[in-house]
């Protein structure tokens, strides 16, 4: 649009319009993500019970189990297995359950998080050699592995606990797919899986489903 | 110019005349230029002034005039674009009068309303961002991609192989088909079946065999493009004799590096559902340089019929 209004008119929209972008710019710069974030891990959410599409891998979780302690059990091998001694936790065991497949092509290593709301970020406990972790990998497509991941947690820590599964390639997590399930553990269901916890949980190895 | 005196004479025409139109572009206030082609505007005041002044400069311009004047029914094309101008001219008047002199300057103007479409669209502008816009993509993507394919940051394309034989990174792959079932008593679970693709690879010269010391894999692919990397169940079985060992590369059956020039047998064991095992192609990976940019290159290698 040609303003005839007058060369003061138009300088003076022209700045503005100049100013306003220039705010607009700096303000864009401000959303650019850390370099650690751009190549943060791809998190695909889901909740408890229901497969979650991680694209290169999925994953659904069973069913948790809070216990004051726990052990390696033989699985289906019965007294010819072996089975490890019963473990104390510092807290409680919070152990999932759940299956894993890979859609594409091999994933020889995973790795698991807590997020346990709050704040709070638990590593997954390599106390015992039966979990999804020690004994699972590699996962590879049409071969479903059901097994346990195992997390030692504090029990007032717990307020709205988030797995984070990834599944990688490599060791290098950059960029790798991860799944956030939800596990709908939240107010009085939460505390009293928490007050009351099994004494014992036996984790067999892991199979294929 | 003869259609000026004409009109001048006959002021409520006032767009037609020629000069009326031409006159004004030369000026450096459009009001005066634009009204005239109007017909409600200054068609007597312009044309008074206007006349007398345009002869002399327009007389080297009339080249450029001349095609316009003589459609005078053509305002209404120049008419179009000027149209927003016209209402505001309304002091038409006064600034007739110095216009002309400055005609000459304004010469450049000129070509304003006689712009082309494609001019007036900047169809060259268009034409240049169509053609770097996708370079400024296309070139960064290809270099980044070269690049990561070097470093084996990207896996590399397999190179489909007609026949069963082929060269990578010196070495001669004899593929000598897939063989099911073999677990040695051992139970395959269900689902599953038990894959050994069996290889012959032969170095051509050191090189290829250090190549292969420092890289050799294998995977097992179906139609759907899944992959399958070689399982070490069932390591336990007994296998012929002098066959090779792979890991992170390959090595004959003491762990020693390959002998160049001579044959040696690679047994590569997979674990895949029941359902794709006829269907299975059989890729070989392998450095084809050493260092930094090892570039790594793969062979595809079908299920013989």
């Amino acid at each position: 649009m040609r303003d005839r209004s007058g060369p003061r008119g138009g300088r003076l929209l022209t700045a503005a319009l100049s100013a306003v972008l220039l705010a607009l710019i700096m303000a864009a710069h401000a959303l650019i993500p850390s370099p650690a974030d751009t190549v943060g891990p791809i998190a695909y959410g889901g909740a408890i019970g229901e497969p979650v599409d991680a694209e290169v891998f999925t994953v659904e979780v069973e069913r948790i189990e809070i216990a004051r302690s726990a052990y390696d059990g033989a699985g289906d091998a019965g007294e010819f297995g072996i089975e490890g001694e019963p473990i104390e936790a510092n807290g409680v065991w919070l152990v999932a359950w759940l299956t894993v497949e890979a859609r594409r092509e091999s994933l020889p290593n995973v790795s698991a998080e807590l997020d346990a709301g709050g704040g709070y970020t638990y590593s997954s406990s390599m106390w015992f050699m039966n979990t999804l972790e020690s004994n699972g990998a590699p996962f590879e497509p049409a071969r479903p592995e059901y097994g346990a991941i195992v997390f030692e947690v504090a029990e007032n820590r717990l307020t709205d606990p988030t797995l984070q599964v990834s599944l990688n390639t490599s060791l290098d997590a950059r960029l790798s797919a991860r799944a956030d399930i939800d596990l709908g553990l939240r107010g009085t269901e939460l505390a009293a899986l928490v007050e009351d916890p099994e004494d014992e949980v036996a984790i067999p190895p892991t199979e294929m489903r | 110019m003869h259609p000026h005196d004409p009109r001048r004479r006959t002021p409520p025409p006032g767009p037609p005349p020629g000069g009326g139109p031409y006159g004004p572009q030369g000026r450096p206030a459009p009001p005066p230029g634009y009204g005239p082609p109007r017909p409600p505007f200054g068609g007597p005041p312009h044309p008074g002034p206007q006349g007398p002044p345009i002869p002399p400069p327009g007389a080297p311009r009339s080249p450029y005039r001349q095609p316009p004047p003589g459609p005078n029914p053509g305002p209404p094309g120049f008419g179009a674009p000027a149209a927003p101008y016209g209402p505001p001219p309304a002091p038409p008047g006064p600034p007739p009068g110095p216009p002309p002199a400055e005609r000459g300057a304004g010469r450049s103007r000129r070509p304003r309303r006689a712009l082309p479409l494609w001019k007036r669209l900047h169809l060259p502008y268009v034409a240049a961002l169509a053609v770097l816009a996708p370079l400024a993509l296309g070139v960064p993507w290809y270099l980044e991609r070269r690049t990561m394919l070097a470093s084996g940051a990207m896996p590399p394309e397999p190179t489909p192989v007609s026949g069963d034989t082929a060269e990578l990174a010196g070495s001669t792959w004899d593929f000598r088909g897939p063989v099911f079932g073999e677990s040695g008593g051992e139970p395959v679970p269900d689902g599953l079946e038990l894959v050994d693709a069996v290889f012959v690879v032969t170095p051509g010269d050191d090189r290829a065999v250090e190549l292969l010391q420092a890289s050799c894999s294998f995977r097992a692919l179906d139609d759907e493009g899944r992959a399958w990397d070689p399982t070490s169940e069932f390591s336990g079985r007994t296998l012929p004799e002098d066959v090779g060992q792979f890991g992170f590369g390959c090595f004959d059956a003491e762990g020693e590096p390959l002998p160049v020039d001579e044959k040696t047998g690679m047994v590569v064991t997979f674990l895949v559902p029941e359902d794709v095992a006829g269907e299975l192609r059989f890729e070989v990976r392998a450095n084809t340089a050493t260092g930094e940019e090892p570039r790594p290159a793969a062979l595809l290698f079908d299920q013989p019929d």
